[in-house]
This record gives C-alpha cells, structure tokens and sequence, in this order.
C-alpha cells in the first residue's frame, strides 16, 4: 500500500487493518522523536516511551480526518515530519505540564528551558565566558561582511551562524525550509565562506 | 599520485587539515596525501605556523556555539514554531525570517537545534536497539492498539491474520489504565494557526491556544458537555441537540465532501474527538462512547457512520431516550442528503419512529418534541407537526428555542397552505 492510500484509508475509516500498518509504518518514527524529547527532559524510561508513543497514536487517530484527510504533502518527507512534529509537541507539552504540577499552580509553564540538559549547560556558564564569546562573535561578524556574495548573501549568512553559533549540524541546516540546498550545498556554503573568514582572521586578505 | 614533499600546502590542503578536528588531527589518516601535507607543514618554516593560525581561528569558530539557552526577547517565536520549522512543515516564506533571527538569537538558536536533534529523521543503531526492545515495537501490541482504537474486535479479523493474544490486547487497555493516572496532566495545543492554513486541514488538530486535554481517563460527561458547548457555538443542523444551548445555524446540511473546511470548528469538538479515541480504546463496547462518538460524526456530518455507532449503542442500551433522539437526528440529517425522494422519506420515518418512542414514554421531552416536529414538516404532514409544535410552546413558552418553535410553526402554516 502506497503511503498516500494507507493515509486515505486511514482518513476515511475505521479500519483496524490500515491502523495497524500506520501504526507499523510509523512506530519507529514516533518511538524516536518520544524517547529523543523525552531524554531531553531526563525521563526516558522505556515504560513512559511507551506511554507516550501510544498518546501520539491516539492523538492522531483521535484527529484523524483533520490531520490525516487534507494532508497534501509538499515533499515525500513532508508526512514523516508532519507526525515528527505533533509527537514532538506531545511530549514537550506532557513534561511541561508535569514541571508547572511539580512547582504549584500559578506557577510559569515549564519550558525546555527548565529541562535538565539545558541546566546543565546553563551552570556552566559564566559572565566572563559570555563577554569574549561576543567579543568573538563580533570579529568574526566584521570578516565575514567581506565574504559573503552570490545568489542568496542573507541565506548564506544564517548557515554559517546556524552551524557555527548555534550548532545546527549540516544535515539538519538542509532539513530546514527556505534553505533550499541539499547537506552538500549546506556544507559548501560552510566550507567557502569558514575558509574566507579564516583567511581574513588570519590576515592573509 | 603521490604527494611532493618539498611543495607548500595547497589551499585546500590547508583548509582540510585546519578543519580537522583534534582527534582527526591525532589520529593517522587514511589518506596519505593528507599524512604527507601534514608531515610537510610540520617541519616547513612557512607551513607550519600558518596551519596552526588557520587551526585556532578555526578552534575560536567551533567555540562559538551557544552553551545555553539565553532570555527569551520579546519578538522571539515559540518553542512550537520551532519545532514546526525542525520539522520541516512551516512555509518557507515564514521559516526565512525565523530562521534569520534564530541564527543571531541565543534563545532560538540552541531551541532550534534541540528541535532539529529530536526530529532528525536517521534513527543511530542505539536508538534501533533501544525501538525494538519496546513492548509497544511487536506486532501483538500494535495490532491490540489498531482494535482499541477503532472500536473493532480482534475476533473480527480474518481468519488468515493471526489472532490477537489477549494478554496483548488486555495489556494495552491495562497499561492505560494504570499509566494514565500516572499521565494526569494538561496540556495545551500551540497556537498553529499560522501554519494551519498552507498545510491545509491537517493542521488543524494543533491550531486553537488553550484547547485542554487531559491525560486523566477521559470523562464521558465532560465530553459530552464539549460536543453540547461546540453544538452551541456552532449549531450544525435546525436540529436541538441534547444539552446543548440555542445558537444560530452556521452549516448547510450535508455529508462532508473532501472540500468540506474544518478550519472552523470548535475546539471543543477537537478535544471531544481526543477523549472518545481514548474512551473508546479502553471500552470499546461502552454504549456511552459509542454515542458520543456518533455525535462527533453527526456534527461533522458523517450520517453513516453516526448511524452505524448509534445502532451499535441501542443494541447494548435499547431503553434509552438520548440514544434514540440521537438516532433520529442521524436519521433526519442522512435524509437531506438523499436524492431518491423514497429514500429521503424513509429516513425521516426511521426519524420519526424513534422520536415518537422517545415521546410516548415522556410526552414532555422538549428535545424529541421540537424534532419531531421538524421531521413531520419534511413529510409535509402539516397538521401534525403543528400539533407539537403547540404541544412544545405550551411546555416552553418563552426563550430563543420557544422563538424558533413560533418561526417553524408559521413557517410550516404558510406551506400548509
């Protein structure tokens, strides 16, 4: 059964069989966004994946003729990202709620923020480390004004601080919409304009 | 080929080798032009101090990446657009912009790529490793999910599949029950209502801030409550529905064709719809659920369906009033959508007979009352519908559906005559 089919005859009615192959289909998919956004939140025990992955079907199954019915999808991966999504906000809205339960009512929502690896990382920063890290920023900002060109200058510029400042891998840049450029594309542009600012960083332009 | 000694490093040599990461650096490649240029920068005057220029210029990129996540700033989008744009399903005219600023936000940036990280579409062999061990990754326990959730019986299948262990099926009921407690939370829809447009309706399940769902077992009379507040909000059919308060009718009568927009309906049916899949997964038989699932499909316009729910519900509750009115408007609705007239007669009958159950046994049901009469109308037996509609004024003599009454009477007089 073609993905578009199993979705219509998902969208259309109740049938266990289609179900199940949806659920076959999309098992691994929901299963790895759960556990991965789960882990996130430093709760990724095989008994609440489950949990969680039977609330996403549920969820889906429960909206089926609004999220299933006029999906017109505008790339093949455009449904797999479609339920990426819905799983992902599923999850972050269960830990949410769990956090503002924990810290009383009244109390800001959680957000992931607040989530254990985020504090982590947010211990072990420090005024100091913030001042030279923008510092740097700055004078990397200053050589590449001299690099970027062609096409699509703006695009280009967001790959690079994407990849370098905020630690967007390639692959996931590509992913992006509005990128328009396959994970080659992506790391050309890192690779032309990483090798411009060195250059100029280095004073050798 | 193999590599000159004596020559400087070419520029691609040096921008590969200052690219390297330490481990790489120390480690012995594979390639040996690349060992060779190395050995060559190592002990050359000119090379040497260049690649190691290049290599900490390139150190200072790499630590640039934010350690946390910073104050969120006013104009910073929410966590669930970017998890839409992670996903690939925001428009690319709205992700430009976004992903402009979260390329300079230090807020956005690392929420982006945590979003990008969780929903990467490659699952790593540990993760491969960790899917299958779940008991929910056997085919016993997906195939038990598919039946809850469509209210089938396992023992409905063909004969060929294999069966379903109860243990399996009867583990997913009881893990609900058991976990669900232990899921007790609310949690909110993002306001999607910017992507809910391109994507089309499927977006809609994620549009409408502060639509509440619970983990807690779902509530039969709280879902019943949501089916009566959407009726109320958006009145589907001329139809009274039980529960439900007086509003103005906003939908043409009509099963939903594929062009048939949902971006207006209320939120209230959404979760509605949540609650009656998790009710009905756990009591796939309940009379209940059944009946209010049929309520969601009579507000969507699914007749058939409501029809087939409804009758499933009346086998197992066959004394109950609210079922059989609620048969009666599936009955009527299905009628405005037949062409053959013998049809369409046939279902206002089968209307009729219901609400006439429903009245002979309390004379004074409002609902069935002032539906009956309706139905009667559509028969163009006048003189009865005029009838109830006195018998209905006389019970309900003042507010908005007593007003609605009076414009059906004089309505059905005119064409009575």
């Amino acid at each position: 059964m073609s993905l578009d089919e199993l979705i219509q005859a998902c969208a259309e009615g109740n049938d266990p069989a289609a179900w199940e192959e949806f659920i076959r289909r999309f098992h691994p998919l929901i299963a790895s966004v759960v556990r991965r956004t789960a882990r996130r939140w430093g709760n990724d025990s095989p008994e609440l994946v489950d949990d969680l992955i039977q609330e996403a079907f549920l969820k889906i199954y429960g909206g089926r003729r609004r999220v299933l019915s006029g999906f017109k999808p505008h790339h093949p991966e455009a449904f797999s990202g479609f339920l990426a999504v819905i799983t992902a906000n599923l999850v972050n809205d269960y830990f949410r709620t769990r956090h503002s339960q924990k810290h009383g009512s009244g109390q800001p929502e959680g957000s992931i923020d607040d989530s254990p690896a985020v504090a982590d990382a947010a211990a072990t920063n420090r005024p100091a480390e913030h001042v030279f890290r923008n510092l740097q920023i700055g004078e990397v900002e200053r050589a590449l004004s001299s690099c970027v060109g062609g096409a699509e200058p703006e695009r280009d510029l967001t790959i690079f601080w994407l990849y370098y400042k905020e630690g967007v891998s390639a692959a996931a840049i590509a992913r992006l919409p509005s990128i328009l450029l396959n994970v080659k594309g992506v790391e050309s542009v890192i690779h032309r304009l990483t090798r411009c600012v060195r250059e100029r960083l280095c004073g050798e332009h | 080929m193999s590599r000159d000694p004596q020559s400087h490093l070419s520029p691609d040599e040096l921008a590969g080798l200052a690219e390297e990461t330490e481990s790489a650096w120390h480690s012995a490649g594979a390639d040996p032009n690349r060992d060779q240029a190395k050995a060559h920068a190592e002990g050359c005057a000119v090379c040497g101090p260049r690649l190691r220029d290049h290599r900490s210029v390139q150190a200072r990129l790499r630590s640039m990446v934010s350690p946390v996540v910073a104050e969120r700033k006013s104009d910073c989008p929410s966590e669930e657009e970017w998890t839409a744009i992670a996903g690939g399903v925001a428009p690319a005219a709205e992700a430009k912009p976004m992903l402009e600023h979260a390329s300079r936000c230090d807020h956005c940036g690392p929420l982006l790529r945590a979003a990008t990280e969780d929903l990467n579409p490659e699952i790593s062999a540990e993760e491969e490793d960790f899917i299958r061990s779940l008991p929910s990754a056997s085919p016993e326990w997906q195939r038990a999910l598919a039946h809850k959730m469509t209210g089938a019986s396992a023992t409905a299948q063909p004969a060929a599949s294999v069966a379903v262990p109860v243990a399996a099926a009867s583990r997913v009921g009881a893990e609900w029950e058991t976990r669900s407690s232990r899921l007790a939370s609310v949690w909110r829809f993002a306001n999607w209502t910017r992507w809910a447009i391109p994507l089309g309706a499927a977006a809609v399940v994620v549009v409408g801030a502060g639509v509440v769902m619970q983990y807690s077992p779902p509530s039969l009379s709280s879902t019943n409550k949501m089916i009566a507040q959407a009726y109320t909000e958006q009145r589907p059919f001329e139809l009274r529905f039980p529960g439900a308060g007086y509003g103005p009718v906003r939908q043409e009568r009509g099963e939903s064709g594929p062009s048939h927009s949902r971006m207006d309906e209320p939120a209230e049916l959404l979760e509605a719809e949540t609650q009656i899949a998790r009710g009905l997964a756990r009591h796939p038989q309940d009379a209940g659920w059944l009946q209010a699932k049929a309520r969601a499909e009579l507000f969507e316009g699914h007749y058939q369906s409501a029809i087939e729910a409804l009758q499933k519900a009346e086998s197992v509750r066959p004394d109950d009033a609210s079922i059989k009115i609620d048969l009666a408007a599936a009955y009527f609705e299905r009628a405005g959508t037949r062409r053959d007239p013998a049809e369409q007669a046939a279902d206002y009958d089968l209307a009729l007979q219901s609400l006439s159950e429903v009245l002979s046994k309390n004379p004074n049901d409002l609902v069935a009352l002032f539906n009956r009469a309706l139905s009667y109308e559509q028969l163009k037996r006048h003189s009865e519908a005029t009838a109830d509609w006195q018998r209905y004024l006389r019970l309900d003599a003042t507010g908005p559906w007593a007003d609605a009454a009076r414009r059906n009477q004089a309505e059905g007089m005119k064409q009575g005559h």
